[in-house]
């Protein structure tokens, strides 16, 4: 097809769609003439016609003939007006081009059955080849091999050298290369590549550079967009943070292609040590799933947990089957307040389920009489002695707090405000239990309370209480969490929950709130109630547990049954595993590679939890050898409270990045981990990424080209302006497409003369 | 003569419903209790309230013929009403006068009520069952008053019934300091005097589980119950009764709290 335009044009598309349609020959007289002529001809016809064509259908006829004599007429009049195109045409071998050539591992892939992407890199880049030997007669040609950074090398070497790049980073290569170009004519830079960039971070403002310095990036792109046959573990999301024995639920995001119904086998090590694995069943033949994978951790300290999915035969990329995420696991015994209205049972066996829980603190402000409070668990004899907390400062020191069977009265209207920020603006976790003096009957409707539940509550005056025995059932959103986990194994855990005897009460919370989840019903009847419930409100985390009478589990189970108390830590862990503190430090990627720096950021709050900005955090930054290095963070103006700072990682381990501040005259710090480890980064999402490449060709006016189409590159992209370039008039008047064309209507016009009997 | 006879047979079954009467009456009094604790047997859970439970047990042969009641059934259900109606006054608890229940060590009901009171042990005389259930029923956080119970002779065979539910299990006498003493009410002295036997001096026991949590108290050489049962009659000081309550309240606090 192209060859057929290029032979009835002359050129090639590019050099149209670089250039402009000029006309030669525009001045009046010749249009004088060209009128003339037309009109001439025109008469001229219409009088012969007039007087042969006495039929009905002569005007049909006349009109065709007519149009056919003038379209011929209007070609021969189009070439003499001499039409060219005009288009800017680079001096030959007076300008640069940069050729970057792809070298991370993603390039030994071989997705074409006969030979790898570098192969195809190798076979384009053949020193005697058409590419490179067209290349060098227009341009001075620099070759560079770019992984994670741009090196200059002569063609031999980059065509010797292993593609063992742990990273692509697309951004290094075209700094280095401007950087070097600077001073050159550099025409256009190529770009050989599958586009599976993964490490740059203003590539877009570096494009926009360029494009600014017309400079046009050609795009060669290498390997198939879809890989057939390919397992891909996209992600693991876990907790950066756990308390050590709660089970928690990985959530493993899986790509299959081509294997849908397969049974293959998840896990999770940490080390060499399995913790968990179960069989899944691959549901689609080509699409994401999310399995769940509930797993524990017993000992404390930073884990390094390699998820994966077990590679059948067929499986092009086991490489991308894995991957790594850091764990911390620590006995930061979070500290929760729980509140409760009256002496009860409930308020008993929450207690004493947590009681030797090493890993959670819990105070309790009980009402035991009109004015009169018993207070367990306090660090102090002044903790609590006023009752319930009238300052911000000395309810957010806790992590989390249980609301009992207590009514909203009980509470100023402040401290229902305080509570309500204690969830939404300083991340604590919040949790409403079931009572005769809990959601609608403790007339909470229309409070700051009513905005943290998950569930909607009754109008005032509608008793929402039922002293009535259920069943709790599970929704599929708790199988899929690991917050009801009364057992790690799916199936002990359902073997488990059937054994919990019946609640002896419910609240009839039948509307849940578009982002909350449920996790337990009261039964399983279609209209049953919300038993267990939950939902992010601002930074926190709000739960409900409608019923107060799981205490009737303890007392109604064999003394050995670990149900109650489980269930109970599970989900008070659960609540506070990942409350904030005053420093939330953050990393703009899940894991990194050595050579790459690692970008901290830190919220910081004050004791209120207002953001502070008017503080200067340093980071410590201790890496796997026992270093540390310090940088003072930068506070971010676009935000407040937000500071960040670039840490350098140089070695493969967990690297401890520590957040020092003083507020308020206090000292306050925080700590958290990232990794630098092996890396498979370079299979992930491993398919060529064409869409990067054609974005970054089309913001620069340059060209994408599939790399069996990449031979045409050296002979296209001369056309363009540049700094030693200069303008080609092309004339198009001689193109056969005229001649073409002219002789077909005037061979259809005497044809048609013939056939009517007017020759 | 026909008359004579009918006269007679007229007599001998006058004599006859005299009789029967009388038999009725008496064993109206000997075993009302008993009919009266089947009727109270009856589950009367409710499961937002707090409820008095007291346990039914087996006795000693010897200890049938105690007055017109058997020793589980001492000062019931007065005390027990009462108690209960003292706790809905002075504090938040969600209690009716009605919550007393009768619960045997038998079945599985006595697991609904984690607060049990349980008076004349020295007379009690555990089945295995029973046994197995009072261990049961402590070891998931149950809580056991024990009360009305005197002397060597009865405090013998009260640890011998224990020892059938906890082979290796004893007792300590509690302090003043002890939390139940103070959880509601500030208790400021354990010399509690009796309601009669007097010369006896009274302490209280404690009993707890291997990680030291209390699971059973006992007033011994006391009957803390006759003061709650006979305080609406003037029988008793006022000033004693109302110490009698203070241990009662807190007795149920501190199950509720520990």
């Amino acid at each position: 097809m192209k060859q057929v335009f290029e032979f009835l044009l002359k050129f090639k598309p590019v050099v149209f769609e670089q250039g402009r349609l000029e006309f030669q020959n525009t001045n009046f007289f010749f249009f004088a003439i060209a009128l003339a002529a037309v009109t001439f001809l025109a008469l001229l016809h219409f009088h012969i016609a007039g007087r042969k064509l006495p039929s009905s259908r002569v005007p049909d006829r006349r009109r065709l003939l007519f149009a056919l004599r003038l379209g011929a007429l209007f070609l021969i009049l189009l070439m003499l007006a001499a039409p060219s195109i005009v288009v800017s045409e680079i001096n030959p071998r007076e300008n640069r081009l940069a050729i970057l050539v792809d070298h991370s591992r993603s390039m030994q892939i071989q997705d074409d059955p006969n030979k790898s992407r570098v192969a195809q890199v190798r076979r384009l880049l053949q020193p005697q080849g058409a590419f490179v030997r067209r290349a060098g007669e227009k341009f001075q040609t620099s070759f560079y091999r770019f992984a994670d950074q741009a090196a200059t090398q002569d063609l031999p070497e980059i065509l010797g050298s292993p593609t063992d790049g742990k990273s692509t980073n697309l951004e290094s290569a075209l700094e280095r290369v401007i950087q070097e170009m600077a001073h050159l004519t550099l025409a256009g830079i190529v770009i050989i590549s599958d586009g599976a960039d993964n490490a740059s971070r203003h590539l877009n403002a570096l494009v926009q550079k360029l494009r600014a310095q017309k400079i046009p990036i050609h795009t060669v792109g290498v390997g198939k967009e879809r890989l057939d046959n390919d397992i891909e573990l996209l992600h693991a999301s876990i907790p950066r943070r756990l308390v050590p024995e709660s089970v928690s639920t990985a959530l493993l995001s899986l790509h299959n292609r081509g294997f849908g119904g397969r049974k293959v086998r998840v896990e999770v090590r940490d080390g060499e040590a399995l913790i968990q694995s179960r069989e899944i069943t691959l549901q689609f033949e080509n699409g994401v799933q999310t399995v769940e994978l509930p797993f524990s951790v017993s000992s404390t300290g930073v884990k390094n947990l390699k998820f994966s999915v077990e590679a059948p035969p067929q499986d092009l990329l086991p490489q991308n089957n894995w991957t790594r995420t850091v764990l911390e696991v620590r006995d930061f015994q979070p500290k929760i307040l729980y509140v409760e209205g009256e002496p009860r049972w409930e308020y008993k066996f929450l207690r004493r389920a947590l009681a030797d829980d090493r890993f959670l603190l819990m105070e309790t402000l009980l009402r035991t009489a009109n004015k009169k409070f018993y207070r367990q668990g306090i660090e102090s004899e002044d903790t609590l002695a006023a009752g319930f907390p009238s300052q911000v400062e000395e309810l957010f020191q806790y992590q989390g707090l249980i609301l009992g069977t207590v009514e909203s009265s009980f509470f100023t209207y402040h401290q229902l405000e305080m509570i309500r920020d204690f969830v939404g603006k300083r991340g604590g976790g919040f949790l409403m239990a079931g009572g005769k003096r809990s959601f609608g009957e403790g007339k909470y409707q229309n409070t700051p309370i009513e905005e943290i539940l998950p569930i909607r509550l009754l109008a005032i005056g509608t008793g929402d209480y039922r002293e009535s025995p259920v069943r709790p059932e599970l929704t599929l959103h708790a199988r899929s969490q690991s917050i009801l986990n009364l057992a790690i194994t799916e199936t002990d855990n359902a073997r488990r929950w059937k054994l919990i005897p019946p609640l002896e009460d419910f609240h009839a919370l039948a509307e849940i709130k578009p982002a909350a989840m449920a996790l337990a019903n009261a039964g399983n009847s279609a209209d049953a109630s919300v038993l267990v419930a939950t939902q992010r409100y601002g930074r926190g985390q709000a739960l409900i547990f409608a019923s107060g009478s799981s205490w009737l589990w303890r007392m109604s189970m064999d003394a050995r049954d670990t149900s109650h108390q489980t269930f109970w830590r599970q989900l008070l862990r659960w609540m506070v595993h990942d409350v904030p503190g005053p420093i939330s430090i953050s990393y703009d990627k899940a894991q990194y590679v050595t050579g790459e720096s690692a970008v901290v950021r830190a919220e910081v709050f004050n004791r209120s939890y207002e953001k502070a900005s008017q503080t200067s955090p340093l980071l410590k930054v201790t890496d796997p050898q026992g270093q540390t290095h310090t940088y003072p963070m930068e506070w971010s103006a676009r935000e407040g409270g937000v500071y960040s700072s670039q840490a350098p990682v140089d070695a493969e381990g967990v690297y401890r990045a520590e957040v020092e501040t003083t507020i308020d005259g206090q000292v306050i710090r925080e700590q958290s981990h990232f990794q630098t480890a092996e890396s498979n980064l370079e299979f992930q999402d491993a398919g060529q990424h064409t869409e990067l490449l054609k974005s970054l060709s089309d913001q620069t006016g340059g060209r994408y080209y599939p790399i069996e189409k990449a031979g045409d590159l050296p002979d296209e992209i001369i056309y363009q302006s540049g700094k030693s370039s200069h303008l080609q008039v092309k004339d198009l008047w001689d193109a056969p497409i005229f001649y073409f064309l002219i002789l077909t209507l005037l061979a259809a016009e005497w044809s048609l003369r013939r056939r009517w009997g007017y020759a | 003569m026909k008359s004579n006879h009918h006269s007679a047979l007229c007599a001998s079954h006058a004599a006859f419903r005299k009789l029967c009467l009388a038999v009725s009456v008496v064993l109206l009094v000997v075993f009302f209790p008993h009919q009266r604790g089947k009727a109270d047997l009856q589950n009367k859970f409710h499961v937002g309230e707090f409820h008095f439970a007291r346990i039914v047990f087996h006795t000693l042969d010897d200890s049938r013929n105690f007055q017109d009641m058997p020793p589980w059934a001492h000062d019931y259900p007065r005390a027990d009403r009462h108690l209960l109606k003292i706790l809905a006054e002075v504090t938040h608890l969600r209690s009716s006068g009605e919550g007393y229940q009768l619960v045997t060590l038998e079945d599985d009901q006595i697991f609904k009520y984690p607060w049990a009171y349980v008076c004349e042990v020295g007379y009690m005389n555990l089945t295995d069952k029973e046994a197995a259930t009072l261990r049961a029923y402590l070891d998931r956080g149950g809580f056991v008053v024990v009360d009305d119970f005197r002397g060597a002779q009865e405090w013998n065979n009260f640890t011998t019934q224990m020892r059938k539910v906890y082979p290796d299990r004893g007792f300590e006498q509690l302090q003043l300091n002890h939390p139940i003493f103070q959880c509601f009410y500030n208790i400021k002295t354990l010399e509690m005097v009796p309601p009669y036997a007097q010369y006896l001096e009274p302490a209280f026991y404690g009993m707890s589980d291997e990680k030291g949590r209390l699971q059973m108290i006992v007033n011994f050489n006391n009957d803390i119950g006759e003061y709650w049962e006979w305080s609406d009659e003037g029988w008793m000081p006022i000033s004693l009764s109302n110490e009698a309550y203070k241990y009662g309240v807190n007795y149920v606090i501190y199950a509720l709290t520990h």
